[in-house]
């Protein structure tokens, strides 16, 4: 009989051998205790630390003569100590002994110099301190400025200009892969996708807890969180926070949170009638409800930006400060003192003009086009019309250079080195704002912060420098020429082998000396 | 020249013109895109929060943006004509190097998701088109229509859900072992099958049912050496075809499969590509994806012309 020709037994059989085939294979090879592999969602792009910048600091490859603690204090790195003379032009540092380039050439003062000298001309913040000469002086390195520049050791941590060997150069000079001094050494480079790291012996610092460390990019943060569900990798970075739930209930790794200086800000065009007046940027900042967007959209309360600087930056963060925070009535009396009456349908005009704009955001930050909805529905609550355009975050700049913008969404990382002067210094107090960035004020200048900012830049002398970082906060609270909205906070997935972890809130370095596999 | 030599001779002409097609048509698109294609390049490479002017105006500049469009192009053909697809402006790589790097991913994916895929239609698909109506026919059907109509990361979520969350049998992501490779393609497979079993079972209906295979019974032979002599080559036909569409259509990956199992295949490469505007990357993936899908059918007419000789007099049609 033809119905004989397939048999169920034999598809049963059938799938009960695709199914056993599927499952022989192990889950995951069990790492070796002396691996850490760590899941990140920044792509390796390239080996050159001028264009990725951070990834190589931050996976202990490269370091400079000094380091970031996660309080913000500098610490010696390849230099052990420092002295500034000269009234602050002359910045001498004392190189540690034994320290080796992977290798194994020596850490001297000549490379140290040769190595600044290559890259500086593409190092983005160290660039702009004024140094007219890089010299080797005996065990010490000595830069020389052309005037004095206070935050000098900050700046130094920028990280497109680590301390490099020789042989980490091609003949054009380009960089042909990192030859760096940190606990870990370049093994395997898998670009854009993972890099293999092994320990560096002679660290100077002593030996790293693991013998390897596996880096792997996965920019999706879907996929990040399902590979902490499964534990399936020792460090998870950047748990979506829509994701922690799912991660918390897996119970396979622990979470660890930290809130980093980062602000989810708006910025208006402060030339248009809407926002030239501070009133009424104050009356959009008191209408917000920064409580209820912290809690309920990035799950946190704690992250309700009350000022610019979040509490991670504790010599820029004033408790003194008052704080932002919702008050709608305060924010009607405001616009009524403006001139901003409301029409009909809700909305105030004033001369003609309408009280309404369009907010730019995008959805690389899937948190933003969310923000955006509720700031819509709170600025309703005072007389302005929002309208959201969800597109790319270059529309912003594009839209600022030829005015179209009324206002962005965007978010700012305020330490690419570990003090926020090196932002405020580019985007807050120059007339021709970089043509690239999307979180500078716009048509708002400050003479009060511009003179904060070039005596705190120029000052050695840290009242001096105190009094300066309260100033320019209390612009920052007072003006209004950004509107905070939210902090931001890192979200890491730890496997329960691993001890002493600890997050760096600058983002420099993250397996610290501490960290280590539980026997 | 043979039927089959001509055959060959003018898919393969038209492969080439398909691809220079396309892949022009990929430039203009690319470049009729509003926006600054500097500063998009620039935020690939540096990202976002190290974004200044000068990184943008030194991206124009080195990369020849700021040259005009058809000096542009011109200088992309005349490197094509010489076998050099040009650089990548994000990563600096060869666009030949990271098509082959990322093809390579894809073509092993999608071919394992493909033969398990047909590993599953086949016997599925055969034994309900000699059973229609029976259980296992209105299973699979059901199971197929079910499987057709959940978007492809549901299914994936699901796989990922049980098998690497739950029974942590296997990783839920990436692609170093083989073990990676298991969830993507069975992915990949379940919702490949899900229309190959239909066509399967359908090819199979319809050739049992024709009067030819009335004839072979009566001639005295049994149903299976029946279908075997005479139903299996008409049957194979539509399946054949059918099955070169499937995995032409996987060449050019698999997007959402790649993402959501961190796999680094052409689809990913394609749609980062197209974000960061990295134009001689899109051209080239338009060029080969091409000449690729081309050679793919061609080589499924082949098949068809072999199952049914009768085809290459009549010009394949």
């Amino acid at each position: 009989m033809d119905q004989n020709l397939f048999s169920r037994r034999s598809f049963l059989a059938g799938s009960a051998s695709l199914a056993a085939l599927a499952a022989a294979k192990p889950g995951r090879a069990a790492a070796a205790d002396s691996t850490i592999t760590v899941v990140q969602p920044w792509e390796f792009r390239s080996l050159d630390p001028s264009v990725n910048a951070f990834v190589f600091g931050r996976a202990g490859i490269t370091e400079t003569l000094v380091l970031s603690a996660p309080d913000g204090r500098i610490e010696p790195g390849l230099a052990e100590s420092w002295a500034v003379s000269g009234e602050g032009t002359v910045w001498r540092f004392r190189l540690r002994e034994g320290a080796t380039f992977h290798d194994g050439t020596a850490v001297t003062p000549l490379a140290v110099q040769a190595s600044f000298e290559r890259q500086l001309p593409n190092a983005q913040y160290l660039g702009t301190t004024g140094i007219v000469a890089i010299e080797a002086e005996g065990r010490d390195v000595v830069f020389r400025l052309r005037e004095p520049f206070g935050p000098f050791l900050s700046y130094l941590l920028d990280r497109s200009l680590p301390v490099l060997a020789a042989s980490s150069f091609d003949a054009a000079g380009g960089v042909r892969e990192p030859v760096g001094t940190g606990p870990f050494r370049l093994v395997d480079a898998d670009l854009p996708r993972g890099l293999t790291l092994a320990r560096h012996a002679a660290y100077w610092g002593g030996e790293p807890g693991f013998a390897k460390a596996q880096y792997d990019a996965v920019p999706n943060g879907e996929t990040r969180t399902n590979i902490a569900a499964a534990a399936d990798a020792d460090l998870v970075l950047n748990i979506p926070f829509q994701s922690v739930g799912r991660v918390e209930r897996a119970r396979a790794m622990r979470l660890d949170r930290v809130i980093i200086p980062r602000v989810h800000l708006l910025v208006p065009d402060c030339g248009k009638p809407q926002f030239a007046d501070v009133r009424t940027r104050r009356a959009l900042s008191l209408a917000i409800d920064r409580d209820g967007i912290a809690a309920s959209i990035m799950r946190n309360p704690a992250l309700a930006a009350t000022q610019y600087m979040p509490p991670s930056l504790p010599l820029w963060h004033r408790a003194d400060l008052a704080p932002h925070r919702q008050d709608v009535e305060q924010a009607n009396r405001l616009l009524d003192e403006a001139g901003w009456a409301r029409g009909a349908d809700g909305i105030r005009a004033r001369d003609g003009v309408r009280f309404a704009g369009a907010v730019r955001t995008f959805a690389n930050r899937p948190e933003l086009p969310v923000i955006a909805t509720a700031l819509q529905s709170q600025f309703r609550a005072v007389g302005f019309d929002l309208s959201i355009q969800v597109g790319e975050w270059q529309a912003i700049v594009e839209g600022r250079e030829d005015g179209t913008l009324d206002l962005g969404l965007t978010s700012s990382n305020l330490t690419i080195v570990p003090d926020p002067i090196a932002k405020l210094s580019v985007e807050y107090t120059r007339d021709e704002v970089s043509g690239a960035v999307d979180t500078s004020p716009i048509n708002w200048r400050s003479d009060e912060m511009r003179r904060d900012v070039a005596t705190y830049l120029s000052s050695g002398d840290e009242a001096e420098r105190t009094l300066c970082r309260e100033r320019i906060a209390g612009v920052l609270q007072r003006e209004l020429p950004v509107i905070p909205i939210v902090w931001y906070e890192e979200i890491t997935a730890v496997a329960d082998r691993i001890q002493g972890f600890v997050m760096d809130p600058f983002e420099q370095r993250l397996l610290r000396r501490e960290i280590s596999s539980q026997a | 020249m043979t039927p089959i030599g001509r055959i060959v001779t003018g898919r393969l002409a038209q492969a080439l013109l398909t691809a220079w097609v396309l892949a022009t048509v990929c430039f203009a698109m690319v470049h009729a895109l509003p926006g600054d294609t500097a500063l998009r390049i620039a935020e690939a490479r540096v990202g976002h929060d190290r974004m200044t002017a000068d990184i943008t105006d030194r991206i124009r500049a080195e990369t020849g943006l700021d040259r005009p469009l058809a000096l542009q192009y011109a200088a992309w053909m005349g490197r094509l004509a010489t076998g050099d697809l040009g650089r990548s402006l994000v990563t600096g790589r060869p666009v030949a190097e990271e098509l082959a790097d990322r093809g390579r991913y894809t073509l092993s994916l999608g071919l394992v998701g493909w033969c398990l895929a047909y590993a599953l239609a086949l016997p599925l698909g055969l034994y309900a088109g000699f059973r229609p109506g029976s259980l296992v026919d209105r299973a699979t059907t059901l199971v197929a229509v079910g499987l057709a109509s959940l978007p492809t990361f549901l299914v994936g979520v699901g796989l990922i859900s049980l098998f690497a969350v739950a029974l942590n049998w296997l990783p839920p992501a990436g692609y170093r072992t083989t073990a990676h490779m298991v969830l993507p393609a069975v992915t990949l497979a379940l919702g490949l099958a899900a229309y190959s079993v239909r066509i399967v079972r359908a090819a199979v209906v319809e050739v049992r049912t024709a009067f030819f295979m009335t004839f072979a019974r009566i001639k005295g032979l049994d149903a299976v050496t029946a279908f075997r002599r005479h139903g299996l080559r008409n049957a194979a036909i539509p399946v054949t075809t059918f099955a070169a569409l499937q995995f032409a259509y996987m060449i050019d990956g698999f997007v959402i499969v790649e993402t959501l199992f961190n796999y680094p295949g052409i689809g990913d490469l394609l749609v980062k590509s197209l974000l960061a505007r990295d134009v001689p990357v899109i051209m080239g993936a338009g060029l080969a994806v091409g000449f690729l899908y081309a050679v793919v059918n061609l080589i499924a007419d082949l098949l068809c012309l072999k199952l049914d000789p009768r085809r290459a007099a009549r010009g394949l049609r």
